[in-house]
């Protein structure tokens, strides 16, 4: 049984397979890049290495609260971290739920357009899960 | 008269009786005596009676020459008869007469003088007591009419007088009332200085309690602050053991199997560390509103602490001002005292004054209901005036009559 970590960022909510999260980091000591692209929140030191942190939305996180984590990701030996405001609920996939809260559960925000994740993600049974593959694949073609 | 008639007559008898008796003894023939007796005593008989007829008609007709001239006034005469007989008597009171006659004429002459002058006097004293009748008239209507308005600007000022001495006597009951109620603001200024007195050293106790209460609310400000720390502490711990829970949940699912105990309980640590958070949440939560109310009490208790001061200061100048008040109360007290004492003299002063008045308004009221009799007794004194001068320019007349009857008479040689 795989267990699936919901989180936030703003008003959006994705799962994301536990498995696939290296470690969860507090928001801070993030130290900004210059001239880095607009989704790059900055570098951050983690055993003795710079941990790049990125922003998963197209424009900077608003009110980041002391709820805000760093999710480290390790993708074919490439550890990023992503910045969310918030982490919501580890829970055991698949989600057996019952029929009258099927539609209220996760789902991503009507505004998916303004979301780089829009295209980092992958439905499985309705519900949005962040795509690694996709993730690292658009990475290196802006990024790395 | 008769005297000289009887004795002429008994001369007669007697001289022809002797003759008789002497012509007898001569003649023989006693007729021829007696006829010579009485041719002789006829003789002398004539003779006597010539002689007194004579002496007789003399003095009758000095006496009628006198008369006459008298009668036609002429009062100088002087009857000098100075025989004994009756004619001599009649001349003697003819005489008698005359003299009072002249002394009467002269009397009445000079009576008539003094007459005709008083009367002239008289009338003129009548004509100028006329013109002094009429400015008299005149002074009495100008008198009437001033007793009259006189009368009523008495009237008026008594009535007046009579107001002013209600109000006098209003404004002493007030003064008595102000008098009274100035006594009972001494007394009660007296009882608001203590009160002062006392709520400024109830204020002092107040205060003090309110330094005690702003020093325990400044220590539990502290004290909130501290809790404020822990409280923040207990969240960073808590948000640690959080992603402690989750970095130990990601381990243990990585454990498979094996981490699946493990995994349960950092999932039942993170749930106690959400609960941890929230109720540190919670309790940030609840110290912040206290640190919020707390800081407006202190600042509420501090601007009451400063108006409590503000307010020890000005019941401080409040006892000052009181203590001059009373001071100037007590003053105003005395003042008022003799206001109201003064008032009442005055009062009672105004008082009989407006009964003065009112008396005053009487007499006048008489003085010119006398002044206009005294214009109709005027008016009678004009009527009887005009008489009296009509009957003194007839007793002028009546005068001048007298004095044209009695200048015929002659008294003197003038």
């Amino acid at each position: 049984m795989n267990k699936t970590l919901f989180f936030e960022i703003n008003n959006y909510i994705l799962g994301i397979k536990l498995n696939e999260i290296n470690e969860v980091l507090e928001n801070k000591n993030i130290q900004p890049i210059p001239l880095a692209p607009p989704f790059v929140v900055g570098v951050l030191p983690r055993r003795g290495k710079f941990l790049t942190i990125i922003n998963l939305l197209a424009h900077p996180l608003k009110d980041i609260s002391p709820d805000a984590r760093i999710l480290v990701l390790e993708h074919k030996e490439i550890d990023i971290g992503i910045l969310v405001s918030k982490i919501r609920q580890v829970i055991s996939t698949p989600i057996t739920l019952p029929a009258n809260q099927n539609t209220g559960f996760p789902l991503i925000h009507n505004d998916e357009k303004k979301c780089l994740c829009h295209h980092l993600i992958r439905m499985e049974e309705g519900i949005p899960f962040l795509d690694l593959e996709k993730l690292f694949t658009y990475l290196k073609k802006v990024w790395f | 008269m008769k005297n000289k008639l009887l004795i002429s007559f008994i001369g007669v008898i007697l001289w022809i009786i002797a003759v008789n008796f002497l012509s007898s003894m001569v003649l023989d023939s006693v007729w021829k005596a007696q006829a010579l007796s009485i041719a002789i005593g006829l003789l002398v008989g004539m003779i006597f009676g010539i002689y007194i007829s004579d002496s007789v008609t003399k003095n009758l007709f000095q006496l009628v020459e006198a008369t006459t001239i008298i009668s036609q006034g002429d009062l100088r005469q002087e009857i000098e008869i100075s025989s004994d007989d009756e004619i001599g008597k009649l001349a003697s009171s003819f005489q008698t007469m005359l003299i009072n006659l002249r002394q009467i004429v002269s009397r009445v002459k000079k009576g008539s003088q003094k007459v005709m002058k008083s009367s002239n006097e008289v009338h003129n004293s009548i004509k100028k007591l006329r013109e002094i009748t009429e400015q008299f008239a005149s002074e009495i209507e100008k008198v009437m009419e001033a007793a009259q308005k006189q009368f009523h600007l008495l009237a008026q000022d008594s009535f007046t007088l009579k107001n002013i001495s209600d109000s006098v006597l209003r404004i002493a009951e007030m003064a008595n009332l102000a008098s009274r109620s100035a006594s009972q603001a001494v007394q009660n200024s007296q009882e608001g200085k203590n009160t002062a007195i006392a709520a400024i050293g109830q204020i002092h106790s107040f205060f003090s309690q309110v330094e005690k209460s702003i020093q325990l609310i400044h220590e539990l400000g502290n004290k909130i602050i501290k809790m404020g720390r822990i409280t923040d502490l207990i969240t960073d711990i808590a948000r640690k053991i959080d992603i402690l829970s989750l970095n130990a949940t990601i381990e243990a699912s990585k454990a498979g199997e094996y981490g699946k105990g493990f995994g349960m309980v950092a999932e039942e640590i993170r749930y106690l560390t959400e609960e941890s958070k929230s109720a540190a949440k919670e309790i940030s939560s609840l110290i912040e509103e206290i640190q919020t109310e707390n800081g407006a009490v202190k600042a509420a208790i501090e601007e009451g602490a400063l108006g409590i001061n503000r307010g020890r200061e000005t019941i401080t100048t409040l006892i000052k001002n009181f203590d001059q008040l009373v001071a100037e109360i007590t003053k105003l007290g005395g003042s008022v005292q003799e206001i109201s004492s003064e008032t009442n003299r005055q009062a009672l002063d105004t008082k009989t004054i407006s009964q003065a008045f009112e008396e005053l308004t009487r007499f006048a009221e008489n003085n010119s209901l006398a002044m206009q009799k005294s214009n109709v007794v005027m008016t009678e004194q004009r009527k009887l005036l005009n008489q009296t001068e009509t009957a003194s320019q007839h007793l002028i007349a009546t005068a001048d009559e007298l004095d044209e009857a009695v200048a015929k008479f002659k008294v003197t040689n003038e």
